[in-house]
């Protein structure tokens, strides 16, 4: 089989999918497994072999799954007992940069110890802080945090998914409301990973240029789609280019994966590093940025997909898209099971196979029989980009969002082109301005043109008859 | 020695295309007004307009509750649209602190 890995693939995430439905527990799937495995090695010449192989996949992610929802008995979460009114002690280090919004700072810590009353316990487990004011925290830090402990509540009103089910997705069992700054003490520093706090130093410094050099929207708007830092993009804008359907480019995602890594193996090659090391910094680059950005599931998956490619460009194998989605499918969910029932993840990966299976088919039908050249060419095959990842995601998009935009494809033929550029100079002036900074004027002028431009081309669409319907 | 790859000439024109035309811009935004309109990001496209937003466009920002947005409503009703931006401040619910985090989101056309 020419892609065994979709087959793995699908498998276990049926597997996943099956577990997460019926309430059968992990020592059943875990058993089961161990068993095909050993009729496997006893029937391993026989047809009947690939069948047994594909059944073990299929109950490794049931186990997977079952198992990721068992707590260890050391959890933190089973330490939180309703009603109590005296303060937790909790001590852990920072797992994220802290972020502040309407004056309140949020940030998770891994929690190593306990204290309730007189009774210190060593525990494990993620928690989610809010603090009441500000103090300076940053990832790594150790801390001793003192406050109320709570499991999450679920929204009034039932939500489809309620917040407290996306919190668990995310491994958070608790969390922690503390009063003020003073509950909050820093006992030591530099204790997480070392490149990734390489990563949040270097987001720091492009943010700070980017707002000193820009006017507060126009970096906004850039430091969304280059930093993935969505906060400071206005309320308006975020909602108009949901209804346009062209919010994925205020998210980082493969797109920018792509960007960064034509940049670097384009100014590697001018400066004449030899191919192999090339591909190794330029992998090292791509999973800093991965790191900046936040780790999400699209930047997750470009950067595997991109890393498949240039592993095999470098070992002089040929690459397949559908084995690289595959092996970055099941790094995801191998780390997080969960993480195949969250709309990032579920929109990422059918944004890309919708494309990768239907623009072809629809280039065939149209380009190609044509014979469409020139201008005419670069504009129908983008047309035809946004067209099949709009069909492969307007099912989800529908079903999650309630909305459904037509004007979608019509939209993302300007302004992809327009964050592309955006992208590209964003990127250039927070590279190049560092050493030249005298430039960075002419930089932001293009920046802040191009921006407007976006902004309000974005607007008229939505103003659009028929641009966009609520379905519920 | 002087000639240039495929690779340096791209990057090459890139850069001096966006100097070029950042220089451009820059004149043009200083000399020609409706330049600037075009360059620089307008109020409308970022901010609401306080006399023209309905409910959804209040609740649509992340700082007004659906009482502060009917409260916002109702003023405008009884006294007319919004002659100034201050007059959030005689709304009932916006002291001063709320008021700063409206004038982020709230603008008068």
């Amino acid at each position: 089989m020419k892609r065994p890995l979709v087959a793995i693939t699908l498998l276990f995430c049926a597997g996943i999918i099956f577990a997460s439905k019926v309430r059968i527990g992990f020592q059943i799937f875990y058993v089961s497994a161990l068993i095909l495995t050993l009729f496997s090695f006893i029937l391993y010449k026989k047809a009947i072999a690939d069948a047994i192989l594909y059944l073990i996949i299929f109950c490794i992610g049931s186990s997977i799954i079952t198992n990721s929802q068992i707590l260890p008995k050391s959890h933190i979460s089973r330490f939180v007992y309703f009603k109590e009114k005296d303060p937790y002690i909790v001590i852990g280090n920072l797992q994220n940069e802290p972020e502040l919004n309407n004056g309140r700072l949020s940030f998770i810590i891994n929690a190593s110890r306990v204290r309730l009353g007189k009774t210190e316990i060593k525990c494990r487990g993620k928690v989610l802080a809010y603090l009441n004011g500000t103090k300076k925290l940053h990832y790594g830090d150790e801390v001793i945090l003192t406050g109320r402990l709570h499991k999450p509540f679920a929204y009034a009103g039932g939500a489809r998914t309620n917040y407290g089910d996306y919190l668990r997705s995310q491994g958070i069992y608790t969390i922690m409301r503390i009063a003020n700054a003073a509950h909050v003490e820093k006992i030591g520093r530099n204790r997480g990973f070392f490149l990734k706090r390489i990563a949040i130093f270097l987001k720091t410094k492009m943010e700070k240029m980017l707002f000193n050099s820009l006017p507060e929207v126009t970096a906004g708007v850039m430091a969304a789609m280059i930093l993935g830092e969505k906060n400071r993009v206005p309320p308006l804008v975020y909602n108009l280019m949901m209804k346009t359907g062209t919010v994925h480019i205020l998210v980082v995602s493969g797109f920018n994966v792509g960007i960064v890594g034509f940049i670097t193996i384009l100014l590697l090659k001018i400066m004449r590093v030899p191919r192999s090391p090339r591909i190794v910094f330029v992998l090292v680059l791509l999973l800093i940025y991965c790191l900046m950005t936040g780790a999400s599931n699209p930047i997750v998956r470009a950067t595997i997909m991109a890393a498949v490619f240039m592993v095999s460009y470098l070992l002089k194998r040929e690459a397949d898209i559908y084995n690289s989605c595959c092996i970055a499918a099941l790094f995801i969910l191998f780390l997080n099971p969960k993480q195949l029932f969250d709309i990032g993840f579920q929109l990422s990966f059918m944004s890309v196979l919708a494309i990768v299976c239907l623009y072809p088919v629809f280039s065939r039908i149209t380009v190609e029989r044509f014979a469409i050249r020139g201008l005419f060419k670069f504009l129908a095959e983008g047309f035809l980009v946004s067209l099949a990842a709009w069909f492969g995601t307007m099912g989800i998009i529908a079903f999650a969002f309630g909305t459904f935009s037509p004007v979608t494809v019509l939209a993302n033929i300007f302004i992809v082109p327009l964050a592309t550029l955006i992208t590209l100079c964003g990127i250039s002036l927070v590279a190049i301005g560092y050493i030249f900074p005298l430039i960075i004027p002419f930089f932001a002028s293009v920046g802040e043109l191009l921006v407007s431009v976006l902004l309000q081309i974005n607007a008229f669409m939505s103003n659009l008859p028929g641009a966009c319907f609520r379905l519920h | 020695m002087f000639s240039l790859t495929k690779d340096e000439r791209r990057v090459i024109l890139f850069l001096t295309c966006v100097v070029m035309s950042g220089m451009g811009i820059d004149f043009a935004a200083k000399t020609f007004p409706p330049v600037k309109r075009i360059v620089c990001v307008q109020a409308g496209l970022v901010k609401i307009d306080i006399n023209q937003a309905t409910l959804e466009d209040l609740l649509s920002t992340r700082c007004i509750t659906k009482k502060l947005a009917q409260s916002i409503l109702e003023y405008r009703v009884l006294n007319g649209p919004f002659r100034e931006l201050e007059q959030l401040k005689e709304v009932k619910g916006v002291k001063d602190k709320r008021y700063e985090k409206l004038k982020e989101v709230l603008y008068l056309k």
